[in-house]
């Protein structure tokens, strides 16, 4: 191999390298794993099982999103509130508890204002660092659209230890058009702060999969928040002229997408 | 609906239907106990096991666990049912049937020739009885063999599915992960993708991305991408080369409901894939995927325990002649199956049900970063799946997805597997992998610049590297 040949073809391996996290082109002794592999994975690991058991103190998370968010939008409201889940081993067992509310939280939103297009809810979920990390961003870029399509956005919701399903007994008591949740999805290996953020369409119990709209992935190395908010306000605004949500709005997504490629 | 009684010294033990004998007789596992139905205490649970043994086989189609009327899945096992292959057993009960099926005499055609007279029920019910090494020693003793562009599940043999996810789904990293799964040897079972956006125009793309490696290298495997099954349905509508169909399935049909499908949508859809006459030795065209809990996670486990609702499931697969059915075991987490104890008992459960009932098994031997596992759980379980004659795994980069954020198997562990037990790939893909000089006669990676994606820096390999661009 020429020095030239040698310099292309070991550029084009640092461009896979950039493109991806995924272990390739690790080496291998046999068959097997090389002794470095083995560690950089268990350490890895060791990281990711660290993040699950991260604390999340949802009263600071709420100071800094509201300090985030309160000059460009002065009019929102805010409620920090409770899921049936009372410490992290019970939410990890218990995903039931995870999509309920505590009692206390079900008389605070009875009091609340109702009918709103859209309720925004946040959760810790299984990476309390990943709704640190990307949330506000998140929000950040969308707030802007939102109210430049005069959406009417009703509270900014923290809900420790919460499941996706959650949005369903609080969209029964504030009867919103639509919800979303952005939670933290379970750690990986290779980032163990990854969002998960979910849609749905006129939230209430009875609620299922097949009912939500899901962009995951969202961290420093996959979706990025401009891209995420781009996303969520196409989904709202084609849910809410369409009203519907989940694989019927994905599929017409979906439609929408490939005749406007044919055209 | 009968009532059972089981006496234990002086403890008498009620179960008020089979649904709670079953249940109770299940070993423990977290799912079961946030569903309600788990045995209250050790005996409680010996106690269910013993009067479980006494159950004649002949209950389960007298008494559906889901009444039939409310629920398609129960109708199409009761449509599945055939007596006459239900004859050679009719006269047992549970625990005769375990002493059957471990009798030298029950070989793996006399077993295959029973699999359409077996209820999932039943299945479920004898694997309640048996110890690991049962479920291990039953399920070597069947092959179920199936073909698309190759040959799956014969003896012998152990295939691998390259699982090349990315998180934005971006082409060439994908590329870069299914080459490097190609350099190790594996992507025989299918080359399948987990799309990060479940749209159209991806999946399109992803399935063209394949399509065109696939050609250009003359591979003898299958592609897949793992979107939705409607959107898999509009990509073959637009003429997109779909080789096989997937689709996550379960076992009561409310489950498959969240999940957005039923029984006739799998059926138009696998109608639709053959007609496109895209495999070359055979036509089995879906791919699914299966695991314990995910009919309690959408509310719709009708008061049965989960690894009865995921024997169920397998009465929807094997109507539709899948290519592959996966059963994941250790993806829904902590909540379901709580560490890698129970990850492994769950993995050999569904392997043995699956092939009893008739079909291709492999397992995604993986867990989730909040479970209590970790490399060392799946190293267990990969052996002994591979003991009881798994047709397939997962191969994933360094046993790291990096998409959906779990710990499978890697291309690396599938060699741990092939080395130790002397499995070779699927015969079709084996001869490919010998002319490209990848394995040796005896399945050893030729060379030592054959170490996945740094051989394209080798002449070998180096016409490979563009189909990087």
């Amino acid at each position: 191999m020429t020095p030239e040949e040698m310099a292309k073809t070991e550029f084009s391996l640092a461009k896979i390298r950039e493109l991806t996290s995924a272990r390739i082109g690790i080496g291998r002794t046999g068959g097997s794993l090389k002794t470095a592999e083995i560690l950089d994975f268990d350490l890895a690991h060791a990281k990711a099982r660290d993040a699950v058991g991260a604390d999340f103190i949802a009263t600071e998370f709420m100071t800094q999103l509201q300090s985030a968010l309160k000059t460009t939008c002065p009019k929102l409201s805010w409620l920090t509130l409770q899921s049936a889940a009372s410490d992290k081993p019970t939410y990890l067992k218990r995903p039931d508890y995870g999509r309920r509310l505590h009692e206390s939280s079900v008389h605070e939103l009875n009091n609340h204002q109702k009918h709103d297009d859209l309720i925004i809810i946040i959760s810790d979920g299984l990476s309390p660092r990943a709704v640190q990390s990307h949330s506000i961003a998140v929000l950040r870029s969308w707030m802007p659209m939102l109210y430049a399509s005069q959406i009417k956005i009703g509270p900014i919701m923290v809900v420790p230890y919460a499941r996706v399903g959650i949005v369903d007994p609080i969209g029964q008591i504030l009867r919103p058009k639509s919800a979303l949740i952005l939670l933290g999805e379970r750690p990986g290996l290779a980032t163990p702060e990854s969002l998960g953020a979910y849609f749905t369409f006129n939230p209430q119990t009875g609620r299922t999969d097949a009912d939500r709209n899901c962009i995951s992935n969202i961290h420093a190395f996959g979706i990025g928040p401009e891209q995420v908010a781009l996303q969520l306000h196409s989904l709202l605004t084609l849910s809410l002229r369409k009203k519907m949500g989940g694989v019927k709005l994905s599929e017409l997504m979906a439609e929408g997408s490939a005749s406007t490629r044919l055209e | 609906m009968p009532v059972f009684k089981s006496r234990v010294g002086s403890n008498l033990y009620h179960f008020n239907s089979i649904q709670e004998l079953m249940a109770q007789a299940t070993q423990a596992r977290s799912g079961d106990e946030l569903a309600g139905v788990a045995a209250p205490s050790c005996e409680a649970r010996l106690a269910a096991r013993r009067a479980l043994a006494d159950l004649p086989l002949k209950s389960f189609l007298e008494y559906p666990l889901i009444d039939p009327e409310s629920d398609e899945v129960s109708r199409l096992i009761q449509h599945q049912h055939r007596p006459e292959n239900f004859e050679p057993i009719s006269h047992l009960t549970v625990g005769e049937f375990r002493d059957w099926l471990l009798d030298y005499s029950t070989s793996g055609s006399v077993l295959k020739s029973i699999a359409w007279g077996i209820t999932p029920e039943m299945a479920a019910a004898v694997s309640k009885l048996m110890r690991n090494q049962d479920l291990i020693l039953v399920a070597s003793k069947i092959r179920n063999i199936t073909q698309f562009r190759n040959t799956i599940g014969l003896p012998g043999r152990l295939s691998v599915r390259i699982q090349p996810n990315h998180p934005t789904d971006h082409p060439q990293a994908v590329a870069a992960s299914i080459l490097e799964g190609l350099i190790y040897g594996c992507g025989d079972a299918v080359i399948g993708i987990n799309p990060a956006t479940d749209s159209l125009e991806n999946t399109i793309q992803l399935l063209q991305l394949m399509d065109q490696l696939i050609e250009k290298l003359e591979i003898p495997t299958q592609s897949c991408v793992l979107a939705h099954i409607t959107t898999q349905i509009q990509a073959m509508k637009r003429g997109a080369p779909v080789d096989l169909v997937f689709q996550s399935i379960a076992g009561t049909e409310l489950a498959n409901k969240s999940f957005g499908i039923n029984l006739n949508m799998l059926e138009d859809a696998r109608g639709m894939a053959l007609e496109l006459k895209r495999g070359t030795v055979g036509d089995h065209v879906m791919y699914f995927e299966t695991g314990q809990g995910s009919c309690l996670s959408a509310n719709a486990n009708h008061g049965l325990d989960q690894q009865t609702c995921e024997a169920r499931a397998y009465a929807v697969a094997r109507q539709f002649e899948p290519l592959l059915v996966n059963t994941v075991v250790g993806f829904i987490g902590p909540e379901y199956l709580y560490d890698g104890r129970q990850i492994l008992r769950a993995g050999l459960e569904d392997h043995f049900c699956g092939k009893l009932l008739g079909l291709p098994m492999g397992c995604d031997i993986c867990y989730t970063n909040h479970a209590e596992a970790d490399q060392n759980d799946s190293d267990n379980l990969l052996g002994l799946l591979g003991m009881a004659g798994c047709n397939f795994i997962m191969g994933v980069p360094g046993a790291d997805d990096i998409m959906l954020g779990y710990q499978s198997t890697s291309f690396h562990d599938s060699h741990f597997l092939r080395q130790t037990l002397g499995l070779k790939p699927a015969p079709e893909f084996e001869a490919w992998l010998r002319n490209h000089a990848i394995i040796n006669s005896i399945g050893e990676l030729v060379g030592s610049d054959n170490s996945g994606l740094m051989a394209l820096e080798t002449n070998r390999f180096s016409g490979w590297k563009g189909l990087l661009s």
